[in-house]
C-alpha cells in the first residue's frame, strides 16, 4: 500500500526504527498491524523514488520492494515470530536487532558490540529487577505483580536510570543529540547548497528532540523520586505507567542512527547531513500532547527538506552502503 | 634546504634496490617513510623508482610536504620522464622537483605561510589540501605561466628551454583552476558531483580563460571527475579553441590507459579508475564532433585490453585475497580483511561488467560462493557472510539453511 501524505497519530502507528544494514530499508520502520491470526509484522518503506510518501508491506512481502541482506531477514523474521509483538517497541526491537548482530549476521566488529551491549544490558537489568524488589517490599509488601509486567518495567528503568555500575543508556544519546544540535548550525554556515540547508534541517529537529527528551526524561526520573506512588499507579495499571516512563525512549527513536552517521560521515559530511535530513523521523500528532506543544505542532515540523535522490540501482552503492551500515551497527550504545 | 642524493656508484645502487625488492610491505613502507621525512630528497627518489607501482598500491599515508601540495592538481599529468614527448600533454616526473624549486623561490613569503599551514599534515586530509592549495596553485600558476627556466633544469630532466616553456605552461593551466577541481573531487567522493548544466557553464568560463588551448585542463577534468567525459561536444564547440584541446586531451588520455591501465594499479583505485575507463570509451563511441573513423579500432582495443586485464585481475585477486587465504588453516586471516577483499571484487566486477563479459563474471562469482560455502574453514555464518558479499542474500541464506 502506497500512502503519499503520511502522518501518523501515534508514536506506535509511526512504528519503530530498525538497525536495518539494506540500503533501501534506511529510514524503514516496524510496527505491529492487527490481523486474523493476531498481528503480523508491517514495515514503513520510504519511497524508494526519493519522493514523498510511503510503502506500508507486512514484513513477509518486503521482497516485492526490495533484496534485504541476511542480517535483516533474520532480524524481521525473528521480530515477526514473537508471540509479544503487539507489543513491539524500541528496546524490542533493539534487543533482537542485537542478538542477530552477536550471531554474525552484521559482521565480526558489529558482533562484538552487541554482544558486550548485551552484556551490559545483563548487568543494568539485573540492578533494576533488584531495586525493583527491595521497593516492592518497602512499599507494596504482599502485592503479586504479573512476572513479566515486571520485567517490562524493569526494562524501562534499566534504559532511563541507573544509579550504580555502567550508565544508563538513554541519558548519554540524549547528550549525544545535544552535542549534535550544537554543531550542525556552526557547520550549516559554512556551507552553501543543499547540505547547508538539509543541516539546518537537522540540527533543528535536533534541538527539538533534545529539549523534549530531556523534559521527559526528567518527568520519568522525577515519578522515580516518589516510588509508593509509582508502585502504586503502576500496580493499577502496568502498561500504561511503563508507556509514560517510556516516551522519552520513543521520542528519541531514529537519533541513534541519525547521530551516528555524522560521527561516521561516509563519504563525507556533505552527503551524511543529506542522508539524515531525508531520514529525520516523521512527528506523530501525539507529539504535542506529550510535550505539551500547540495543537499541530507535530504536523508542522514533519516538513523537510526533500530527500537526495536514491541511487538503490546502482550495485556499487549498495555495497557501499552495506559495509557503512554495518559498522554504524558496530557504533551503537 | 639540503638535498639527500644517495652518493652510490650505480652498481650499489642496484644492490640497494635488490635488497629492497624482497623488503616485505611494512619494510618498503619504513623506506618510503624516510625518504619522506628528507628536506629534499633528491636523487634518493632513485632507490624508490621501480618501486612506485608497488608503493601506490600499499598507499602508505604521505606526509603533505610543498612539492606534493603543488602537484596535487596535476597528478593525471604526471608521467615516467622518458615517457614523455614534445608536443604532447604531461608533466615528466623529473621535472617536478626543478618546478617546485621555481615556484618556491618565486612566491617568497608566501611560502613560509603555506609550510605553516601544511607542517604535520597528510596527503588524506582534503581540507587541509584544499585549504593550503587555495592559497597555492593560482599563485604557482602565475609563476609558471611566466617563468624561464630555471638554473637545474637541464641537468634534472635533460630537457631544454622551449620544453621547459611547454611544461611550465601545462601545469599553469590546471593550476589556475586546481580549487574548483579540488573542490569538485570532494563533492564526487561523497556522491555528489557537479550538476551537469553547472559544469559546462565552467568549463566553456574556464576554457575562455585561457589563452593557449587548455588540453591539459581537459585531460585532468575527464581524469578526475566522473561525469566530465560526456563533455566533450561543450568543449569540441569551444568558439576560440574548437576541437582541438579535446583532442589532444583524448589522446592523452588513451594513450595512458594504454600505459597505464587501471587494472593495473592500486586495488582500491581500480575500480573508479575502470569506470572512468568505460565512460571515456563509451563517449568515444557515440557519435559527435571527435568521433574518428581512425580512433575506433583503438577504442575497441583498448576496450579488449582492459575487460581481459579486469577479468585475469579478477581471477588473480579471487584466489590470491580470498580463496588461499581462507584455506590456509595456517595462517588464518582476520575476516574483516577477507571481506574487504571480498568487497573489492566486487567493485571490480561491477566496473568490469560494462565492459562486455557480464555472464564470465556471474559465473566466476558463482563458482567462487560455491567455493567459499563449501570448503571454507571457518564458521557457517562467516562462509555465509562471504558468500552473502559474492553472490546475494540468496546465495548466503540457501548455504545457512543446509
Amino acid at each position: 500500500m502506497f500512502i503519499e501524505a503520511y502522518q501518523p497519530a501515534t508514536f506506535r502507528e509511526r512504528g519503530v526504527s530498525a538497525p536495518f544494514t539494506t540500503p533501501m530499508l534506511g529510514g524503514a520502520r516496524l510496527r505491529a498491524a492487527p490481523s486474523r491470526r493476531g498481528h503480523v509484522l508491517e514495515t514503513i518503506i520510504p519511497n524508494p523514488a526519493g519522493r514523498r510518501g510511503v510503502y506500508i508491506v507486512p514484513w513477509s512481502d518486503r521482497g516485492d520492494l526490495c533484496r534485504t541482506t541476511v542480517h535483516d531477514t533474520r532480524l524481521g523474521d525473528a521480530l515477526a515470530a514473537r508471540p509479544d509483538l503487539s507489543s513491539l517497541c524500541p528496546a524490542m526491537v533493539r534487543l533482537t536487532g542485537w542478538v542477530v548482530a552477536a550471531d554474525g549476521y552484521a559482521g565480526g566488529a558489529a558482533a562484538a558490540t552487541a554482544q558486550t551491549l548485551l552484556r551490559d544490558r545483563t548487568a543494568r537489568l539485573v540492578s533494576a529487577a533488584a531495586r525493583l524488589d527491595s521497593a516492592l517490599a518497602r512499599h507494596a509488601a504482599g502485592a503479586a505483580p504479573d512476572p513479566a509486567a515486571l520485567e517490562g518495567l524493569a526494562m524501562v528503568l534499566a534504559d532511563i536510570h541507573s544509579p550504580e555500575g555502567a550508565p544508563a543508556r538513554l541519558p548519554g544519546l540524549i547528550d549525544a543529540i545535544g552535542a549534535l544540535a550544537a554543531t550542525l548550525p556552526a557547520w550549516s554556515e559554512a556551507q552553501s547548497g543543499p547540505e547547508s540547508v538539509a543541516a539546518q534541517a537537522v540540527g533543528t529537529a535536533a534541538e527539538l528532540v533534545h529539549r523534549g527528551a530531556v523534559h521527559l526524561l526528567r518527568t520519568a526520573i522525577g515519578r522515580l523520586d516518589q516510588p509508593a506512588m509509582l508502585l502504586r499507579d503502576w500496580l493499577a495499571d502496568p502498561a500504561g505507567v511503563e508507556q509514560a516512563l517510556g516516551r522519552a525512549e520513543w521520542l528519541l527513536d531514529g537519533w541513534d542512527r541519525l547521530r551516528l552517521l555524522w560521527q561516521v560521515a561516509v563519504p563525507g559530511p556533505a552527503a551524511a547531513v543529506l542522508e539524515m535530513a531525508a531520514l529525520l523521523p516523521v512527528w506523530p500528532d501525539e507529539v504535542d500532547s506529550w510535550l505539551e506543544l500547540p495543537a499541530g505542532t507535530g504536523a508542522r515540523l514533519a516538513r523537510r527538506p526533500g530527500p537526495p535522490p536514491r541511487r538503490w540501482s546502482d550495485p556499487a552503492i549498495v555495497l557501499d552502503q552495506i559495509a557503512r551500515n554495518e559498522r554504524l551497527r558496530a557504533l551503537e550504545t | 634546504m639540503t638535498r639527500f642524493s644517495t652518493g652510490l656508484p650505480p652498481s650499489t645502487l642496484r644492490q640497494v634496490q635488490s635488497v629492497l625488492l624482497n623488503a616485505s610491505d611494512d619494510q618498503l613502507v619504513r623506506v618510503v617513510g624516510l625518504l619522506d621525512r628528507l628536506d629534499g630528497r633528491g636523487s634518493a627518489d632513485a632507490l624508490i623508482a621501480p618501486f612506485r607501482s608497488r608503493v601506490a598500491q600499499l598507499r602508505p599515508t604521505r606526509p603533505l610536504a610543498f612539492a606534493r601540495l603543488l602537484f596535487t592538481p596535476l597528478d593525471p599529468l604526471v608521467m615516467p620522464g622518458p615517457e614523455w614527448s614534445r608536443g604532447r600533454l604531461g608533466v615528466p616526473r623529473t621535472a617536478l622537483l626543478p618546478l617546485s624549486g621555481q615556484v618556491r623561490a618565486e612566491l617568497g613569503g608566501l611560502v613560509t605561510g603555506i609550510d605553516a599551514m601544511i607542517r604535520g599534515g597528510h596527503t588524506d586530509d582534503t581540507a587541509l589540501v584544499l585549504r593550503a592549495g587555495t592559497a597555492l596553485w593560482p599563485a604557482a600558476a602565475a609563476v609558471l605561466e611566466r617563468a624561464g627556466e630555471p638554473a637545474d633544469w637541464s641537468e634534472a630532466t635533460g630537457l631544454g628551454a622551449a620544453e621547459h616553456t611547454a611544461i611550465a605552461r601545462c601545469a599553469a593551466c590546471v593550476l589556475a583552476e586546481g580549487v574548483w577541481i579540488h573542490m569538485q573531487m570532494r563533492a564526487c567522493a561523497e556522491g555528489l558531483g557537479p550538476d551537469p548544466d553547472e559544469l559546462r557553464a565552467w568549463l566553456e568560463a574556464a576554457m575562455s580563460r585561457r589563452p593557449e588551448p587548455p588540453g591539459a585542463l581537459l585531460a585532468v577534468l575527464m581524469a578526475r571527475l566522473p561525469g566530465a567525459a560526456a563533455l566533450i561536444g561543450t568543449a569540441a564547440a569551444h568558439p576560440a579553441h574548437g576541437a582541438a584541446p579535446i583532442e589532444q586531451a583524448i589522446d592523452f588520455l588513451l594513450d595512458r590507459l594504454q600505459a597505464a591501465p587501471p587494472h593495473s594499479t592500486d586495488p582500491t583505485e581500480t575500480p573508479t579508475a575502470v569506470q572512468r575507463a568505460v565512460t571515456l570509451l563509451d563517449a568515444l563511441e557515440v557519435p559527435g564532433p571527435v568521433q574518428r573513423p581512425s580512433r575506433k579500432p583503438r577504442v575497441e582495443q583498448l576496450r579488449r585490453m582492459l575487460d581481459e586485464g579486469c577479468r585475469a585481475r579478477f581471477t588473480q585477486d579471487l584466489a590470491r585475497q580470498v580463496l588461499a587465504p581462507m584455506a590456509d588453516p595456517a595462517a588464518p586471516s582476520e575476516m574483516a580483511s577477507l571481506e574487504g577483499a571480498a568487497r573489492g571484487l566486487r567493485r571490480l566486477e561491477i566496473a568490469g561488467r560494462q565492459l562486455g563479459s557480464g555472464e564470465q563474471y556471474d559465473r566466476m562469482l558463482r563458482i567462487a560462493a560455491r567455493t567459499v560455502g563449501e570448503n571454507g574453514p571457518r564458521s557457517l555464518v562467516e562462509r555465509a557472510r562471504l558468500v552473502e558479499i559474492l553472490a546475494g542474500p540468496d546465495a548466503a541464506l540457501a548455504l545457512l539453511q543446509g
